[in-house]
């Protein structure tokens, strides 16, 4: 291992098995994924749409669930070989839905108070409250804030916040946030963005954004990952991907974001055609976008593309053979 | 000819807060007009009271929800309707000249009844006749195959269920379609293909639109004119390319500017402060918490809707006077 590395995700894979005993369905949620994070501060985006396997992703990187195969490595070492206690103090989740984050009953100094003490490994109250007085001034809020309040008297945006100083208390190498703005306004979106932009440039912290959004993707991302069916089908460097996409998804993908300055757009684009949402497409033996893939090929549907490196940018394509 | 015709409405939320009547005031003074085959967009952050205004317009009313002044007056070819705080005559017209997609379509249809008794209950409570040739035509204009009468709702993907609910909307050829964030919970590709179904409804079947979102950059090239909507209130209202070109009210030019596009790396600026709430809606202008062009003749008098350049581009706000 490179010790430069971060995090290292090698062949991973992660099959979920539907029905029951005698008729199993498989379903190959993340299928060979191959990525590197390096030790460079960045915001890494996971991009794709619902049901690509983001999420599951997620889940594998914050050892919510185990790969089938394959190997997740941080920091030289397989992410299953840390202690829990020393591993959320290095990846830390930051989740979609900040209503949902806090219990509505508990007041929010309350809740710091919890984690203050487990961090602290002591039972007693802290009263100290330096550290939290530090993760909320890198979120922009002050602990004034949130004194005798519940988390109901917040706003979506203020508790978005406070969900990422949450994550800050324990100051981790990686921040996953799976669609940390898709229920927030536009107005507050940017906020938001901005404070991952802000992190990564002042507490050197690692975002590992997840979206199906290629507009906020590319607003804030240095390094990006296309994901279809599970398997990630172009990677590269943010601007490269995204001004000149490889792969056919990825094109569809960039077509589809509505373009605020284009008013001379008289008609919206026609549909596309879907393909069966069928088991096939998540079989391994076939490139995953074959049923919606205008430029295909015979050998697409018969076996599944190599992953080719050009310029910086992975893209598995047979287009690029 | 003038399909709808809103005069000065105000529909208020009661509601108790600590043993006391409170207001909610939702929408409070909006005005305006839609001709026939217009689209019209409603844009806002949500708690704007934009959803409110669709169920108003649509004649949903309940016991917390009533008109306290203003009407909403239809005229459609041969029939003409009123809401109003004395009477609502529009449920009569429901479905066949009006019809509304609600904000979770999703979960609109009826789970235990496969979609073909979905479309039988609908169109027994009409006393249309039930002909499956019909309804299967119908469903290939929206593009879906005959197969979903025989499928129950948990059985088709979001997009499909959104078609099968659009199917619905239009079945008995309504004159005017009033849909609540139809594509909210869809990702792009979905959203691209259910925005170029509206457009393509609209085209050929001349119906008049009403849609409402969040999201201002879906509103080029779809809807003919877009008011933008702040605390209850419209703020700016006009033809879709004069308010994308030249946006007066800073609240648009806020909206327009925070939005992320790909190919523009320049650090978007938030909107300044929260939403303000709708109990205790601040006085004069509404947005002069907010504002940077705030005098002082803005916290005390509310601006009034101004015509400006073309005549069909209004604007409240003090700066135009």
């Amino acid at each position: 291992m490179v010790s430069n590395v971060l995090l290292h995700f090698e062949g991973v894979h992660k099959t979920f098995r539907l029905g029951h005993l005698f008729s199993t369905n498989k379903i190959h949620a993340v299928w060979d994924a191959n990525f590197k994070i390096e030790s460079d501060p960045i915001v890494f985006t996971l991009v794709g749409e619902s049901g690509s396997g983001k999420t599951t992703i997620a889940n594998l990187l914050l050892r919510i669930i185990k790969p089938t195969k394959g190997t997740i490595w941080f920091m030289g070492r397989n992410i299953e070989s840390y202690p829990r206690s020393e591993f959320i103090k290095q990846i830390q989740p930051v989740f979609q839905d900040p209503f949902e984050t806090f219990n509505p009953l508990k007041k929010l100094e309350g809740y710091f108070q919890i984690m203050l003490k487990k961090i602290a490994n002591s039972g007693k109250k802290v009263g100290n409250y330096s550290l939290l007085e530090e993760s909320l001034g890198s979120v922009g809020l002050t602990v004034e804030d949130i004194k005798g309040r519940y988390p109901h008297e917040l706003s979506g945006g203020q508790l978005q916040r406070l969900s990422i100083a949450r994550s800050l208390l324990v100051n981790p190498k990686i921040l996953v946030a799976d669609e940390p703005v898709s229920m927030l306004d536009v107005s507050l979106r940017i906020s938001i963005l901005n404070l991952f932009r802000k992190l990564r440039d002042e507490r050197l912290l690692h975002v590992f954004y997840i979206t199906h959004d290629l507009a906020t993707a590319y607003y804030i991302s240095d390094y990006i990952a296309v994901i279809l069916k599970g398997s990630i089908v172009e990677s590269g460097p943010a601007d490269k991907v995204l001004t000149s996409p490889l792969h056919p998804y990825t094109k569809l993908l960039k077509e589809s974001v509505p373009d605020l300055l284009d008013t001379a757009r008289q008609k919206m684009p026609g549909p596309v055609s879907r393909g069966v949402e069928s088991s096939p497409e998540y079989s391994e033996d076939l490139c995953k976008f074959v049923f919606r893939c205008s430029h295909k090929k015979g050998i697409c549907e018969k076996e599944a593309p190599p992953n080719i490196t050009a310029d910086g940018v992975a893209v598995r394509c047979w287009l690029y053979q | 000819m003038t399909h709808m015709r809103v005069n000065d409405l105000r529909a208020y939320y009661t509601v108790e807060q600590n043993g006391l009547p409170k207001n909610i005031r939702a929408v409070d003074g909006v005005s305006f007009e839609i001709e026939e085959h217009d689209f019209l967009a409603i844009v806002g952050e949500s708690g704007c009271g934009k959803t409110t205004l669709a169920k108003v317009l649509y004649g949903a009313l309940d016991p917390v929800l009533s008109i306290v002044s203003g009407s909403v007056h239809y005229a459609f070819d041969d029939s003409e309707f009123e809401i109003s705080p004395v009477q609502n005559t529009l449920p009569k017209a429901w479905w066949k000249k009006i019809s509304y997609i609600p904000q979770g379509s999703l979960s609109a249809l009826n789970p235990i009844r496969k979609v073909g008794q979905i479309f039988r209950d609908l169109l027994s409570s009409h006393n249309v006749p039930f002909e499956i040739k019909d309804v299967e035509n119908h469903l290939k204009l929206v593009n879906l195959s005959e197969q979903v009468l025989g499928m129950y709702p948990f059985e088709l993907s979001g997009g499909m269920k959104q078609r099968v609910v659009m199917a619905l909307a239009t079945f008995l050829n309504p004159r005017m379609i009033i849909a609540d964030e139809p594509t909210s919970a869809l990702d792009v590709v979905t959203q691209r293909d259910i925005l170029w179904l509206l457009s393509f409804l609209h085209l050929s079947k001349q119906i008049s639109f009403v849609f409402i979102t969040h999201d201002i950059s879906l509103i080029p090239g779809l809807a003919s004119s877009v008011a933008v909507m702040y605390c209850g209130c419209i703020v700016e209202y006009g033809p879709v390319d004069e308010v994308f070109s030249k946006p007066l009210h800073p609240y648009t030019k806020f909206l327009l500017s925070s939005i992320p596009r790909i190919g523009d790396k320049t650090e978007k600026k938030p909107i300044p402060g929260a939403v303000v709430s709708l109990i205790n809606p601040p006085s004069g202008c509404r947005f002069h918490s907010r504002c940077p062009n705030k005098t002082d003749t803005c916290e005390n008098s509310r601006p009034n809707m101004i015509k400006v350049g073309s005549g069909r581009h209004e604007v409240a706000c003090w700066l135009y006077k």
